[in-house]
């Protein structure tokens, strides 16, 4: 069932049109991986869903409910989460208090899945957030937005730059997630994750989706990953 | 108890303030409730820079608008001071909401100029009105609002003792509301926004409205030291009004350690004993005192118990 549908999304960066008529729809217990140049419109995309980024036209849906109205503090209270490009952790606070800022938007009581998932942030709770190492770090930002107890996850390259075994970690995490119902919108560049993980692939070039596929269609066809954004 | 070293060094710290009037009389009792009195109006300020991240150049506005409230009231209504002192209270929770509704809408530099233009306006208004105000000259209370009874028992405010024990429960009482208050979810929320309103809002929060309680909070906690320091030494002025007030609270914070629950006290303490001294020493010891804070800001940029937090304490916040 289609949780998170896009409709003709316009978005404008002052003047530049970042977002031209996009369409993307993402099932619940999905895994749609969103590939694409820099500049593309990725971030763009996720920002706009968000409600960050002002929405000239077009629709987006959760759930059948249109939220494109919606305050951007609102978009999260209805089951939308986002981890963004670097993070963004409050870097002062503990772990814990990190975690317990993402619940208590929903009171979702979800922290004790999202420790289950990233069983290293257990051991750290006490610790500084800005302390962790990158993928740590990385790790407690998806940690956080579980804890709101979302429908939908947003995540912007979450593994740009770590260790293959925080990659593992993250990956794990992501799959759990599927398989609790929740549709996850990932934005990634690096082939290999998405083989991984994805069930489908939507290639993005100039603010519109070129492409959808299965992704067993690209692991069957790498070629295919080239063609549509050079990646490989 | 989120933080029970925190809570500790609380209840540590008032035993130690209720415990030091016996083995100090004189001008020391006298210095310490001033002390006191202004460290709640320094703890009020740092809810709002410390905590939640927003400087402000006119708390004397929310300082005196609690001065004048209570100092009015009791001046020309006549009323007992448990009310005076709630009237003040009240003038600077509405004066500090409204004001919060309208500066809010600014950031950062323009934050501070909006801030301090009110603040300008406040102190502008008690000179213009004089004839109510008694202006630069100010008012002294009358003999009435010198006293009051409290279970039975008749309690004069010309006696130092009691001026001490009112000022202490004072200051208890907002020192453990704002260890309630900053060690718990909302005091997240300060925080997270102190740190990156941006990514407070994308997880679901309404920063206008949490910078607008912090405001609020602010205002309110600077307000009742306004209204316990008219009412305790019984003269209420313009002076307190002016610009140098929102700048003392400012540097109180600033020496102390924003973002630390005992960093007002701290920064009130050592800045008031500090020009206390120098006056005595000086006419100059303003370019003193400016040099020594200086000197703090170089070797201590987030204060004395922010310096302390963060290389030995982490638990001091």
């Amino acid at each position: 069932m289609t949780l998170l549908r896009i409709e003709a999304l316009d978005v404008f960066h002052g003047a530049s049109q970042v977002l031209r008529g996009l369409d993307l729809a993402v099932a619940g217990g999905e895994i749609l991986c969103l590939m694409g140049r820099n500049g593309a419109g990725k971030t763009s995309l996720m920002r706009a869903i968000m409600g960050t980024l002002p929405r000239r036209a077009g629709r987006v849906l959760l759930d059948g409910t249109d939220i494109s109205a919606l305050p951007a503090h609102l978009v999260p209270r209805y089951g939308i989460a986002h981890v963004p490009q670097g993070r963004r952790l409050f870097a002062e606070l503990t772990v814990a208090e990190n975690l317990e800022i993402g619940e208590m938007v929903r009171h979702a009581g979800q922290r004790d899945f999202a420790l289950s998932l990233f069983p290293v942030l257990g051991d750290r709770l006490g610790q500084q957030a800005g302390t962790l190492s990158g993928g740590e770090q990385t790790m407690l930002a998806i940690a956080r937005a579980i804890c709101a107890g979302p429908r939908v996850m947003l995540l912007d390259e979450p593994t740009e730059g770590l260790m293959p075994s925080a990659i593992a970690t993250i990956r794990s995490a992501l799959i759990r997630l599927r398989a609790e119902g929740v549709a996850v919108l990932l934005v990634e560049q690096r082939a290999e994750a998405v083989l991984a993980m994805a069930d489908r692939v939507a290639f993005i070039a100039q603010g519109r989706i070129l492409a959808e596929t299965p992704a067993e269609a690209l692991r069957a066809d790498r070629a295919l990953i080239r063609r549509y954004v050079g990646l490989g | 108890m989120r933080n029970l070293r925190l809570f500790a060094l609380t209840i540590a710290v008032l035993a130690g303030l209720f415990g030091v009037q016996f083995v100090i009389s004189g001008y020391p009792v006298l210095a310490l409730t001033r002390i006191l009195i202004l460290a709640v109006f320094a703890m009020g300020y740092n809810v709002l820079m410390g905590y939640t991240g927003l400087v402000s150049l006119g708390h004397a506005l929310f300082f005196a608008a609690g001065l004048y409230g209570a100092g009015l009231a009791a001046y020309y209504g006549g009323v007992a001071l448990p009310i005076a002192f709630a009237a003040g209270i009240a003038a600077a929770a509405v004066l500090s909401l409204v004001v919060g509704l309208l500066a809010l809408r600014t950031q950062t530099v323009s934050f501070m100029i909006v801030t301090l233009m009110f603040a300008q306006a406040g102190y502008l208004a008690t000179l213009h009105f004089s004839a109510i105000t008694g202006g630069d000259q100010g008012l002294s209370l009358p003999a009435h609002a010198r006293s009051f009874s409290l279970l039975g028992q008749e309690i004069a405010l010309t006696s130092a003792t009691a001026r001490y024990n009112i000022a202490l429960a004072v200051f208890a009482v907002v020192l453990l509301a704002l260890y309630a208050l900053t060690q718990g979810p909302r005091g997240r929320l300060f925080a997270a926004v102190r740190e990156n309103p941006e990514r407070t809002r994308m997880l679901g929060y309404d920063v206008g409205r949490i910078r607008l309680l912090a405001f609020t909070v602010s205002g309110t906690i600077s307000g009742v030291a306004g209204a316990l320091y008219g009412l305790m030494f019984g003269f209420i002025g313009s002076s307190f009004a002016e610009f140098r007030s929102s700048v003392e609270v400012l540097l109180f914070t600033l020496v102390g350690g924003p973002g630390t629950l005992f960093g007002p006290l701290v920064g009130t303490t050592v800045m008031t004993l500090l020009i206390d001294r120098l006056s005595g020493l000086t006419s100059a010891y303003l370019i003193a005192v400016g040099v020594l804070l200086i000197v703090l800001t170089l070797w201590f940029p987030k204060g004395i118990l922010g310096t302390i937090r963060d290389r030995w304490a982490p638990w001091l916040r």
